[in-house]
């Protein structure tokens, strides 16, 4: 922990002690600096000491909840799962077992709209300009090859425990499929006029508090008819809802719900 | 390059955690009884209230069935990998909206704190700030106080000046001395 004029960036990412925008630009970072790498780790090694004298056993009853849940619960492939040691330096693809293990091999998302799947390259670059504003999403995206975000939908409209919304408006019918195991979901938009010049879609995790949570950019042009994994997890999320935001995104709604899919009741 | 942590004598969490990432919910129950202690323990200091942490603690351990094949013994521990984990969603949370109330109620508890060191109505339970104390206590009383707020309290490094009224980099010094005091601490040199 000496010697680098990023250390402090290092240490305060692993305290968690950074903005959103920081932690993207520190993830970032450590992709490609392996002394910054070392010192997180041991920063969250020593971390580990500061819960020591706080135990608590949780309730009875959550063990059972758990282990109820767990057996109902697919387990991600490493490659999808989220980087939570640090960004790997180098492909983790030499694990034994990985290549039984892994996630079904890429297919496009199926568009209802011929051409419609060349225009998702452009969907994941906005995607990951917007995880810079993203409100306490994990920045998975930035670094997800598109095709593995196209299998990851796919696997949520396949979930055992998928389950479906549908709320219809005058200006469109918006389906959201939810797989609370995965903690994904993913967004079809029809009928949704296109967005005006200068503008772009953008989807949010409503929360019962009132909270926001940025779930990422519709696809430009092309926002409906298309299946959309949406970023960040939906856990405890009471509804999906649409704004029409200057382009590019907003960290947070500047005009009203364009539609809203609740996802209780 | 100082030698990781895989390189210690034993992990028994790690170990667990690889035969969760294999699939064994037998070893996931044993990884629980281990160590949800620590993950409940760590989520009720940082969100503040029983009901919150127990619905963090089961996210948690979801999160860490879903995904323990990301765990890699080579960068670090795996009880290091959890409370990451933990803490990560715990601050996440911390930030939301509702907690902007609970952080001023945080935030006058530690300014009461510091002028009376006696009785508080605040959310945290003062068993737990003394034990925590007493880990921290080899740090002066401006690095602990630092990097209490910063990790137990979910601030980020620019809130923490602001709280104190301190220059962003003061801030950074005092947390990243008392860091490497506690890693001194912790091992020793390793």
């Amino acid at each position: 922990m000496t010697e680098c004029q990023h250390d402090d960036r290092a240490v305060a990412y692993a305290l968690d002690a950074v903005d959103d925008h920081e932690r993207a630009e520190s993830e970032t970072h450590l992709l490609t600096c392996p002394r910054c790498q070392e010192v997180v780790e041991e920063v969250r090694e020593t971390a580990v000491l500061m819960s020591e004298g706080l135990e608590i056993a949780p309730p009875p009853w959550l063990r059972d909840s758990l282990m109820a849940q767990v057996r109902a619960t697919p387990q991600l492939d490493a490659t999808t799962a989220t980087p939570l040691n640090a960004p790997a330096a180098e492909p983790a693809d030499d694990a034994p077992g990985t290549a039984e293990d892994n996630v079904a091999a890429p297919t496009p998302l199926r568009s209802r709209r011929a051409g419609g799947g060349g225009r998702r390259s452009g969907w994941v670059i906005g995607l990951a300009a917007a995880a810079a504003v993203t409100v306490g999403a994990v920045a998975v995206t930035s670094w997800w090859p598109q095709d593995e975000a196209a299998s990851v939908a796919q696997q949520v409209l396949e979930a055992e425990d998928a389950v479906r919304h549908t709320e219809s408006t005058e200006q469109a019918t918006v389906v959201v499929v939810e797989s609370p195991s995965m903690r994904r979901s993913v967004l079809l938009a029809e009928e949704l006029p296109g967005a005006p010049e200068g503008h772009d879609y953008q989807v949010w995790f409503v929360h019962e508090d009132g909270r926001r949570v940025s779930a990422g950019l519709l696809p430009r042009d092309d926002a409906t008819g298309q299946e959309v994994l949406l970023e960040g997890d939906p856990t405890g999320a009471v509804a999906v809802g649409i704004t029409l935001e200057p382009a590019g995104g907003s960290p947070e709604p500047t005009t009203e719900l364009v539609v809203a899919v609740p996802l209780e009741g | 390059m100082s030698p990781r942590a895989a390189d210690r004598a034993e992990d028994p969490v790690g170990a667990l955690l690889t035969q969760v990432a294999a699939g064994d919910d037998e070893a996931f129950a044993r990884l629980y009884d281990e160590v949800a202690h620590r993950v409940h323990g760590l989520a009720t200091r940082v969100v503040g209230t029983r009901a919150h942490a127990e619905e963090l603690t089961q996210e948690v351990f979801l999160q860490v069935w879903r995904e323990a094949k990301s765990f890699d013994p080579a960068r670090g521990s795996g009880i290091s990998w959890l409370l990451t984990i933990t803490h990560r969603r715990a601050v996440d949370r911390v930030r939301s909206e509702v907690a902007q109330s609970r952080r001023q109620v945080v935030y006058e508890y530690q300014m009461s704190a510091r002028e009376t060191d006696s009785t508080s109505e605040d959310v945290v339970d003062r068993d737990e700030a003394r034990t925590v104390h007493e880990t921290l206590a080899c740090l002066t009383p401006v690095q602990r106080e630092a990097i209490e707020l910063a990790y137990l309290h979910g601030l980020t490094y620019q809130e923490v000046s602001e709280r104190l009224e301190i220059p962003l980099g003061t801030a950074k010094t005092r947390i990243r001395d008392g860091m490497l005091t506690m890693r001194r601490l912790m091992g020793g040199p390793r």
